[in-house]
């Protein structure tokens, strides 16, 4: 008969190591998820068929759904009106440390851990109070670190709640977390001054595609503008498209120019899972950037787009703080493959538009300045297409220019060599370029 | 080394080890044909330059319809199209890279990317697009000149420098001192190709690339041809079950030495009194006149394929 090892989980290690490998705006970002997830869930949006589909009607902002944050160093709080969180779902899910195999909840939360690991990072008393259909519940922690320390029984992994009614007119289906005693780390980052300005740039990033069609976030009373990923088109340029669909993700693929004005901050791959950024501008070889083809200044035009859509988030290549990629994911590593291929082209012109002589400067150029913005969501309606710019081969000069020191020395013998003493260095230049091209590669 | 056409440089047709090879491929398609691949049903992708000699071996011989070729030089466009030998043959002017991304994936393939100068990440994208899109059952063939890169005084340390510069990430990452040996230069091109192939192929579930070719040969410069098919299990085993592996050309990896293509030079006289007596025994030498017992061997391996030249005056 074996005797037996323990093996059972500490919360010790969900508060101290768990905590460490996200960042502040990251955790406020789940906070944001568990509100879009409401919102996907009550209103039964079908995300993965949907987030890509251009926008047909306009959509009146005012009627949006709205997670509103606020930040400062006294508390963090998230307030949305997505439709609250039913009371059994509360309790048999939303608290758990990771959900249970076969878990049917978010298409954002894919994990079950942004929310603890929000709370755990950010603060030591946590209240959370959610109404839908009338019915409601309050959830909350006094002393989240004096929690974490009770560890003997399965019961103490639980989080106190209570029913809560509200009756009457003006029913609100919302929900609110507030986490307060912040820790001293979170409290330095809040009075730095650029954590509002930081938070308000990642949220307008990150939903960039959510922003102003499936609900409105204000960060402290601001409303967050979505930072449109600036894929552009022309009469000459038109951006390349690909999709497939692998171990029940589906991926679209778009790359192209960025429309002016550009930063080469802003230049590189975006990778979103179901509609959320993920990884912003990537110029690293998590993509296709692989030595020989290391990002360069003359690919700041560059701009590719990659989708991966699923109904089950487990299935995404994204990993649990969803600020990165996991590599190993093998929908992704065939996507890098098609992202590569489909890459090249808009790489090439790029390369023959800025070639690494400043003195020349093709026609091309214009036709890279000129491109619009347009909707990436237009772009990824139409048909799968190669990279398409025209016409770039009329563009190109026929000549271009070398130049180069030579010591002088050997300039003079080559003088000497030719009898010719007054033949300038530039005429040197010339004919021992002739008299190479003529001897040693022939027509 | 240019990059220009060696469509100018040598009359295509004159080319003899070229020729057996294509003629090689020829018998390795018809072997794969009896084996229950459709082969006449595939669409060839070449390079066919202005002389099409394999678009008009592989229509003819293999009754291959649909055909597209690739020219890259804008100045050769009249006389490209002037020499399509068949209305069925479509030209793409421009990059193979532009033609891999749109091949018909309803349809099978061969893809001969027969380049007629030195590997660079250009041709290794090329080859790892193809073997990361082409369907299954589709054979991709690479051509590359394995000539030393560069100008006459450059030695192994400039070409070390030149392939860091175009393929570090699929280099060895502490070659031996003589990786970059002069004789070692054809098994330097042929492991970046085999690396860049499986880079391709490597995130396809259920799908390998099978190496079938590994051909050595030079007309005038040193050529290496790779090639293989995207396979599951099922056309595995149906190369294996075919007479494919026992041809003296086939390379069922790209470990082992490639296959040299040695074309002895000989008189048609010679050739004639040589056929007769072919396929000889081993050991065997012509009683009449003197030849190496080498050139008997090589004579022996390549006489189905060797193409014969005549004059024609037209």
């Amino acid at each position: 008969m074996p005797e037996f090892a323990n093996a059972y989980p500490t919360k010790h290690f969900f508060f101290e190591m768990f905590t460490r490998d996200i960042s502040l705006e990251d955790c406020v970002l789940d906070l944001i998820d568990n509100s879009l997830d409401s919102l996907i869930r009550h209103r039964a949006i079908n995300l993965p068929a949907e987030v890509l589909k251009p926008l047909r009607d306009r959509v009146d902002v005012a009627k949006l759904a709205t997670v509103d944050v606020f930040c400062s160093d006294k508390e963090v709080r998230v307030r949305d009106n997505c439709g609250g969180i039913p009371v059994d779902f509360a309790k048999d899910d939303l608290f758990t440390f990771g959900h249970r195999e076969g878990f049917v909840g978010g298409l954002l939360g894919a994990y079950g851990v942004g929310l603890k690991r929000a709370i755990f990072k950010i603060g030591n008393k946590f209240e959370m109070k959610s109404f839908t259909n009338g019915k409601g519940f309050r959830a909350y922690l006094e002393d989240v670190k004096g929690w974490s320390t009770k560890d003997q029984t399965l019961d103490e992994w639980k989080i106190p709640m209570e029913p809560m009614e509200r009756g009457g007119q003006g029913l609100e289906e919302d929900t609110e977390i507030i986490i307060r005693d912040l820790h001293e780390t979170v409290k330095t980052r809040m009075k730095s001054g650029t954590f509002i300005d930081e938070l308000y740039k990642d949220v307008a990033q990150t939903y960039s595609l959510f922003l102003g069609r499936y609900a409105r976030v204000t960060v402290n009373d601001k409303t967050v503008e979505p930072k449109v990923i600036p894929i552009g088109e022309s009469e000459q340029v038109k951006p390349a498209k690909d999709e497939f669909e692998e171990h029940g993700v589906k991926v679209t693929l778009i790359v192209g120019f960025a429309s002016p004005p550009r930063k080469a901050e802003d230049a590189g791959w975006y990778l979103l899972c179901n509609g959320r950024v993920v990884v912003p501008a990537d110029k690293t070889d998590l993509t296709i950037w692989v030595s020989p083809t290391v990002f360069h200044d003359k690919y700041r035009p560059f701009l590719g787009l990659a989708f991966f859509q699923a109904e089950d988030p487990l299935a995404l290549p994204w990993t649990t703080t969803k600020r990165a990629i996991n590599r190993e994911s093998l929908v992704f590593q065939s996507a890098v493959n098609r992202m590569r291929t489909l890459a090249r082209p808009v790489l090439r012109t790029l390369s023959d538009f800025y070639p690494s002589e400043p003195l020349e400067k093709p026609g091309g150029r214009a036709i890279a300045e000129n491109v619009k913005v347009t909707d990436v969501r237009e772009v990824a309606a139409k048909p799968s297409t190669t990279f398409k710019v025209e016409p770039i081969r009329r563009q190109l000069p026929s000549t271009t220019r070398i130049r180069y020191d030579a010591p002088k020395e050997d300039v003079e013998r080559v003088r000497t060599h030719l009898r010719k003493p007054h033949m300038s260095a530039s005429e040197v230049g010339r004919y021992t370029f002739d008299h190479f091209v003529k001897k040693e590669c022939p027509k | 080394m240019t990059k220009e056409s060696s469509g100018l440089k040598v009359q295509y047709e004159l080319r003899p080890h070229k020729q057996v090879e294509r003629r090689m491929l020829v018998d390795a398609f018809q072997l794969l044909s009896l084996a229950g691949f459709p082969i006449r049903d595939y669409r060839y992708t070449g390079m066919g330059s202005f002389y099409f000699v394999d678009f008009i071996l592989f229509h003819k011989l293999l009754g291959i319809g649909r055909m597209l070729s690739i020219e890259r030089s804008q100045k050769h466009f009249s006389r490209v199209r002037f020499n399509r030998p068949f209305d069925s043959v479509e030209i793409h002017m421009g990059e193979a890279s532009e033609v891999i991304p749109n091949l018909d994936q309803g349809l099978k393939h061969i893809l001969w990317l027969d380049y007629d100068y030195p590997l660079d990440r250009e041709i290794l994208e090329d080859v790892r697009s193809a073997a990361n899109l082409l369907p299954v059952g589709s054979v991709l063939l690479v051509t590359v000149d394995v000539e030393p890169p560069g100008g006459p005084e450059d030695g192994p340390k400039e070409w070390r420098e030149h392939f860091e510069a175009e393929a570090s990430t699929y280099l060895p990452s502490a070659p031996d001192p003589g990786y970059f040996s002069e004789s070692n230069l054809p098994r330097v091109n042929i492991n970046l190709l085999d690396r860049a192939i499986r880079a391709g192929a490597a995130p396809r579930t259920g799908i390998e690339f099978t190496p079938l070719f590994n051909f050595l040969y030079a007309d005038k410069n040193q050529m290496i041809s790779l090639g293989g098919m995207l396979t599951t299990a099922d056309e595995r085993n149906r190369i294996e079950a075919s007479l494919l592996p026992k041809a003296i050309y086939f390379r069922g990896d790209f470990t082992s030495s490639p296959y040299q293509i040695k074309v002895p030079n000989l008189t048609r006289r010679e050739r004639l009194y040589l056929d007769s007596a072919m396929p000889c025994p081993d050991g065997w030498i012509p009683p009449d006149f003197k030849l190496e017992p080498e050139e008997i061997v090589s004579y022996r391996e390549i006489y189905r394929f060797f193409p014969a030249y005549a004059e024609l005056l037209l």
